[in-house]
């Protein structure tokens, strides 16, 4: 359904739409709607009943048990399993008073302020909260789709039942076998992601399928955490550390004057900062400069092309390009970026007047496509969203974003920044943003349980 | 327990009292929401490797965030977040901390 | 000076970075202590050298939490400045081997225990020792109720078969014998959440219930009330 489509579907409920679902007090209670039951949408809802009890908050989401996505390729080592992922909107309900509506939004009316369900609900809103996180674009790889994605070839980007089959496929790879990565390019959804899971799969090949590679084709030169994660990969997983980044070591290394002027790439390796290894390397990093961006699958062969040749694997995992939510899109959210443009301080759309996009599919400047970013952009609308139902103006904004990751189940590390709004757009107030390159075994280690103690605290503070 | 808006004042009075720079800040509650996605919504958290911050004397808050982003005091991340953040708005937040009851 | 502890930092990281890869989260399920095992364990304590343990201390991130000098910064962890050795070495043990497991905390210290060797927690048993306990909180009880947890501390309770903690943890909190820790000047939230460890059974790492089996008897008013003594106390010179 395209969106003009979409839109008429408003006028086809007309039956429904001129008599929308008020509540009682109309007028009296203001009434927000949120579509999506992601980290944006629920933790916007849970923390706007917070600000304002009294205002009426639905929320709408297709699925009844949402599946979170951030820790779900800890599912493709077996460390848990698909029922850890779900997470419920019990305590949104019971605890905070948010109705929940199981439901598919299919129409939308900006000027009349309503929106039409699948089941027959027409919602009239005092503000509209679009939260639909991402859509993943199969197309754009030249033989892959969504039935592909779902048999054969998974993405998994968004947890489900690929996540499942991609679980199983690692374990039937055969002795020494290939599991090939495809990366997606800038922007997508959790910056870390794709190279957290392959270190993850080569953990689990370091335990029971030892002589296994895992092979990452990558249309892009750098990541969040690049430096970080490759330190990993290198003392885990007999990764060699190509000379660009050696140098970028010795240049932040310098930088915190952890290094002398004098110590060079020579001292990374005497001061254990990296490992010098002779073997082969488990992981494989195939970056745009070397031809690593995919242009084609053919999944009866089981091949990759990407622009340095052809990859045969047993395992092939593709994180496609990826644009916002399909609802985004057809409520004419997004702009010819595939995303949402929004203003800062409240992530009010700029397209259509009280509708709020939040999280992956919102233009957030600086801000990564993460859960934690979604997490605290939803409690910055809901503080502005509740300011505004009282007519005053949204207070001075403030967000944060931790992204922790792997490189092995007790080696973790992360990003995290402080963000501000400064001359209009959403900035790092914060500067380094990485795990030091000499930081010590004991914060490592320590950064992992910190890791595995985030995806409670986070999805509590999300969803309980 | 404090209601949100009880909070809000709270934070907002004491951002009142505390700074004499005219630069305005965010609010303690604002700067606050953004650490409970590890240390739990209004700091409670129990039973968790993160630490809550529910009840901490302003004093404690104050000092911890300034030694975390001076480097007087180690850590895995706190260091680099605490660097996002002035004098004034940690006081901000310690307040709102400090006015919830653990 | 910084030069050489940036050195050492390389190299125990280059050195224990084989330990990190071995260990597993599937523990082994670690084995109570027997009073024998562990007299035997606290006589073989290598002999702490506090300096060292000094720079352990900051090097596996333990001042984070308990201070330069093992005084806690904030009130979410226990003081360990001025404990007795034995105790912070069995403590250490106990994480390493997963005895020591109460809740999500524990998990820090399971952690950085595991990267630990026998000396490496002597050591830094050595430095905590070395300095004095915490300074005491003002008293805070009302002296009726002080008067009466004085008298627990001091005669027990003979019909709930309660021994007197002072028994055990001296007549001042300064600590007893072998691993019986100090409690003087202790932060009373850890205080209070140790007890109540003991007392749900999340914490179980004494020896035949030698802590527990009073903990169980105590009501939670009591173990706040003691929390309140004992970091009012001041505990002789050593």
């Amino acid at each position: 359904m395209n969106r003009r489509e979409f839109l008429k579907f408003a006028g086809a409920t007309s039956l429904a739409a001129a008599f929308p679902v008020r509540s009682a007090f109309a007028g009296a209670q203001p009434h927000v709607v949120v579509v999506g039951g992601g980290v944006g949408g629920a933790t916007f809802a849970k923390y706007l009943k917070m600000a304002d009890k009294n205002i009426k908050v639905t929320l709408i989401e297709k699925n009844p048990v949402y599946i979170r996505p951030y820790g779900s390729s800890e599912v493709l080592t077996g460390h848990i399993q698909m029922k850890d992922l779900d997470v419920t909107y019990d305590a949104l309900k019971s605890r905070y008073g948010v109705e929940m509506l199981i439901d598919t939004v299919v129409g939308f009316d900006p000027d009349k302020k309503t929106v039409s369900t699948a089941g027959g609900k027409s919602l009239a809103y005092d503000r509209l909260i679009v939260s639909p996180g991402i859509e993943l674009k199969y197309e754009a790889i030249e033989g892959y789709s969504e039935a592909i994605a779902n048999t054969k070839v998974p993405s998994g980007w968004i947890p489900g039942a690929q996540t499942q089959l991609l679980a199983d496929q690692i374990k039937s790879i055969p002795k020494g076998g290939t599991f090939l990565l495809v990366a997606p390019p800038n922007p997508y959804r959790c910056p870390p992601g794709p190279y957290e899971r392959s270190a993850l799969v080569a953990e689990w090949f370091k335990k029971h399928n030892p002589t296994a590679k895992v092979l990452i084709l990558d249309p892009k030169d750098a990541f969040v955490t690049d430096t970080t994660m490759q330190q990993g990969w290198n003392r885990l997983y007999g990764y060699k550390m190509p000379k660009s980044f050696e140098e970028k070591f010795v240049e932040e290394l310098r930088k915190f004057k952890v290094f002398s002027a004098q110590e060079g790439v020579d001292a990374l390796y005497a001061k254990g900062i990296l490992k010098r290894n002779s073997g082969p390397s488990m992981i494989s990093w195939v970056t745009g400069k070397e031809g690593g961006r995919v242009l084609k699958l053919d999944a009866a062969n089981m091949t990759v092309e990407a622009e340095n040749g052809v990859h045969k694997a047993d395992v092939i995992n593709i994180v496609p390009p990826m644009v916002a939510g399909t609802i985004a899109q057809k409520m004419g959210l997004t702009d010819k970026s595939g995303w949402c443009p929004i203003k800062r301080e409240s992530f009010e759309s700029t397209v259509h007047k009280d509708v709020h996009v939040l999280g992956d599919s919102s233009i957030a400047d600086a801000m990564p496509k993460s859960g934690f970013s979604a997490n605290t952009q939803a409690k910055v609308a809901a503080l502005a969203v509740a300011a505004s139902l009282k007519g005053q103006q949204p207070g001075i904004p403030s967000w944060e974003n931790t992204c922790y990751a792997l490189a092995g189940s007790d080696y973790g590390f992360f990003v995290a920044d402080v963000f501000a709004l400064k001359e209009g757009k959403i900035t790092n107030v914060s500067g380094h943003r990485y795990l030091p390159l000499n930081a010590s075994e004991a914060q490592i280690r320590l950064g992992a349980v910190y890791q595995q103690a985030w995806m409670k605290s986070f999805t509590d503070d999300c969803f309980a | 327990m404090l209601s949100r808006p009880l909070l809000a004042l709270a934070g907002a009075l004491a951002l009142v009292v505390g700074t004499a720079s005219a630069a305005p800040i965010a609010t303690g509650e604002m700067l606050a929401n953004s650490c409970a996605g590890c240390h739990g919504t209004n700091g409670r958290i129990s039973n968790s490797a993160f630490m809550p911050l529910a009840g901490m004397p302003q004093e404690q808050f104050v000092r911890t965030m300034t030694d975390f982003r001076e480097g007087r005091r180690s850590s895995t991340l706190m260091g680099h977040v605490a660097k996002g953040y002035s004098d004034e708005e940690l006081k901000a937040m310690a307040a709102f901390f400090a006015s919830v009851k653990p | 000076m910084k030069k050489t502890l940036t050195l050492i930092v390389g190299g125990l990281l280059a050195a224990s970075l084989g330990v990190a890869q071995a260990a597993d989260h599937a523990a082994a399920k670690a084995e109570a202590w027997t009073p024998g095992a562990l007299q035997k364990a606290l006589a073989g304590m290598p002999k702490g050298d506090a300096t060292r343990g000094k720079t352990l201390n900051t090097q596996l991130m333990c001042a984070s939490c308990h201070g330069d000098v093992g005084l806690a910064p904030t009130h979410n962890w226990p003081h360990t400045a001025g404990q007795r050795a034995e105790y912070t070495y069995k403590m250490l043990l106990d994480y390493k081997s997963g005895l020591r497991n109460d809740g999500e905390r524990a998990r820090l210290m399971n952690t950085v225990a595991a990267i630990m060797s026998e000396q490496d927690m002597a050591d830094v048993a050595a430095y905590y020792a070395a300095q004095p306990l915490p300074a005491p909180l003002p008293q805070s009880l009302p002296a009726d109720v002080y008067a009466k947890t004085d008298a627990l501390v001091r005669q027990g309770d003979p019909t709930r078969l309660i021994t007197p903690c002072a028994a055990c943890h001296g007549l001042h909190g300064q600590g007893g014998f072998n691993e019986t820790p100090a409690l003087a000047g202790q932060n009373p939230q850890a205080f209070i959440r140790t007890m109540q460890a003991y007392k749900d059974g999340s914490r179980h790492n004494d020896t035949n219930k030698g802590m527990a089996q009073f903990a169980e008897r105590l009501t939670n008013e009591e173990i706040e009330h003691l929390a309140a003594y004992y970091a009012s106390q001041v505990a002789p010179a050593k």
